[in-house]
């Protein structure tokens, strides 16, 4: 059954919130208190604290969140969120859905990233977000400080997607990489279609230096995959955003209405598809070199 | 139950919450008018003024407008929405913005002017727009997210939604200023004027905005934006003006997200035609947010920004 503790909510409901203990206390977090009490949703009552925006953590799979301000001497503010999330792949999806392409990678849990005025850290099914309130005055080292306390307290990391290892590694930004579980992740990325044309079971993107975007689609059967290529054929030739549509048997090739090459083709359990400039090599290229890291990873599969 | 902190209070009590009854107040009483005809032909469909002032960018645009004088009669009781769904950078109305708003209001001669809104005080709190209200002299009231503090107003024209259930204090004003924050939702792409009156429906009844189960389906964001539109069928914003100083293109619309600075505001009566606009400004169309072609369907505005006066200035 949800349940939700609130700030402000007197009693043992909230000292008995799951998570509690993964919350760095005054003498852990040197020169930081907590602000007022925590903030405990679980399940469904996720809605009530990310009002409008939980579809997407429920996409990736949501159990429960811990909430809980800090405040320092100077007055800056940090908001640390824990989420629990149903699997380290959940965890490690959300965190790429959160991750920003330009912020730094820190050494910290399975994987950390450190932006302008927050930090995205997953390790295990755990998802730890901490935010500077003040923006312009985010004290970085608070946020690098008390997401190492964090990470101590929530014992042991999961390993990345075998996804992930799919992917061509030249050229390849890192920050870039974005793992889907679901349609409304890949609507935020690239709107390919409204509907969920490509039904996956997981996804992952990632930008290369040349600008070009790799989509990874996978599925549980090669059939199944096939099946969903043929329809997608079907549905790039009656989206009237997508033009130039050419089919040779094996290679879709169309481009859509900001003039970017779109290339597909389906592969034993995958559909593989690169997204970028309108220059035919370059992006067959990139096709080529996914290509040939799938069937060597499909047989170890 | 309304909890209503006056600024009095506020200022002696520091964040303790008072707590007075929700009165009953007339059924449908119409928001104040837009007089147009009465308006110098000079006046814009929606005023940009941009600037790092951004509280005087508030008072430039309902300048432009045509003053606040053409949008709160004397004596009135102001209604305020402004988007505190998070206390994250980029995804609240700016404390100064709100600030000029209040004092614009005021200077109208508003007899009452209340914050109405059933989130939480703490992110009223968090965001610093509590201390604003009390500062100028407004009350927050907060409701409590109980039915049956929610009014049921049909939607007969509605495609997706039938009846809206309105906050029923929001009834017992004259005037109604739509105060949003514009930024980017992870299900339709776009906050702006008309996604912000979820903030005046049930939180149950928004729930049916969103797919059951909380799966995402083929046609989740389309019943979501078709949803949007309709509720803003069942209530007509006085005035909508627009944060688009800072706010966050990703991530939305919780945050925390990349954060771009147009250091604008938005102000007119036509929803479509300005979340159309605020649209543009991290590079979207207008007719490619479903919410927004939906509302033109319902002939709430229009999107085509060629077709739409807009004075834009920088202050």
């Amino acid at each position: 059954m949800p349940c939700a503790a609130f700030a402000g909510q007197a009693g043992n409901q909230l000292k008995e919130s799951p998570l509690l203990s993964f919350l760095p206390d005054r003498s852990e977090f040197k020169g930081w208190a907590k602000e007022g009490d925590h903030q405990f949703f679980e399940g469904e009552d996720l809605f009530i604290y990310i009002d409008g925006g939980a579809e997407i953590y429920f996409e990736y799979g949501f159990g429960r969140v811990i909430v809980q301000d800090y405040r320092d001497e100077a007055g800056g503010r940090l908001s640390l969120e824990i989420f629990e999330m149903n699997s380290p792949e959940s965890a490690y999806g959300m965190f790429t859905f959160k991750s920003s392409p330009r912020g730094k990678a820190l050494a910290l849990g399975d994987e950390c990233q450190l932006a302008d005025y927050y930090l995205n850290l997953c390790k295990g099914r755990y998802l730890v977000t901490i935010t500077g309130l003040d923006q312009d005055s985010t004290p970085r080292d608070g946020l690098v400080s008390l997401a190492g306390l964090v990470e101590k307290k929530l014992g042991g990391g999961g390993e990345r997607p075998s996804l992930v290892s799919l992917l061509p590694e030249e050229g390849l930004n890192p920050q870039s990489l974005k793992l889907f579980k679901g349609p409304l992740a890949l609507y935020n990325i690239y709107p390919f279609y409204r509907k969920d044309v490509f039904a996956f079971q997981a996804g992952i993107k990632g930008d290369y230096a040349n600008r070009y975007s790799l989509f990874l689609f996978e599925y549980a059967a090669e059939e199944t995959a096939g099946g969903r290529f043929s329809e997608t054929r079907v549905k790039f030739s009656s989206e009237p955003k997508y033009g130039h549509i050419q089919w040779d048997g094996e290679l879709l090739r169309v481009r859509d209405d900001k003039g970017r090459a779109v290339l597909a083709r389906h592969l034993g359990r995958y559909i593989i598809l690169v997204l970028g400039e309108d220059n035919r090599e370059t992006a067959e290229a990139l096709l080529a070199r996914a290509e040939k890291r799938l069937p060597a990873q499909k047989e170890e599969r | 139950m309304t909890r209503s902190i006056e600024r009095r209070e506020f200022l002696k009590k520091g964040l303790r919450v008072g707590m007075t009854a929700a009165v009953a107040g007339p059924l449908l009483r119409p928001f104040a008018g837009h007089p147009i005809s009465a308006l110098a032909k000079d006046v814009p469909d929606i005023a940009v003024v941009g600037g790092d002032d951004y509280g005087r960018n508030a008072l430039k645009a309902v300048e432009i407008l045509g003053g606040i004088e053409r949008f709160v009669p004397k004596n009135s009781r102001v209604a305020i929405l402004a988007n505190v769904q998070s206390s994250h950078p980029g995804t609240f109305t700016s404390p100064t913005v709100l600030r000029s708003v209040l004092r614009l209001c005021r200077q109208a001669g508003a007899k009452e002017i209340n914050l109405v809104s059933w989130q939480a005080l703490k992110n009223w709190e968090s965001t610093g727009l509590a201390q604003v209200a009390a500062e100028e002299g407004a009350s927050l009231k907060l409701i409590e997210r109980d039915e049956a503090n929610f009014k049921p107003v049909p939607v007969p024209a509605g495609k997706a939604l039938t009846e809206a259930r309105i906050l029923t204090v929001l009834f017992e004003h004259d005037v109604f200023i739509n105060l949003p924050v514009t930024k980017d939702h992870a299900g339709n792409k776009f906050t702006g004027t008309m996604k912000n009156l979820m903030g005046i429906n049930s939180p149950a009844n928004n729930r049916t905005f969103h797919k059951e189960n909380w799966q995402t389906d083929s046609s989740a964001i389309e019943h979501l934006d078709q949803s949007i539109a309709d509720l803003n069928m069942a209530v007509k914003p006085t005035l909508n003006l627009v944060d688009a100083t800072e706010f966050i293109t990703t991530n939305g619309p919780f945050g925390p997200g990349e954060i771009i600075k147009p250091q604008k505001v938005v102000a007119g009566v036509d929803r479509v035609a300005i979340d159309a606009y605020c649209a543009s400004l991290w590079g979207l169309k207008g007719q490619d947010i479903v919410m927004i072609r939906c509302g033109q369907e319902h002939s709430l505005g229009r999107f085509d920004l060629k077709k739409v006066k807009i004075k834009e200035i920088r202050v």
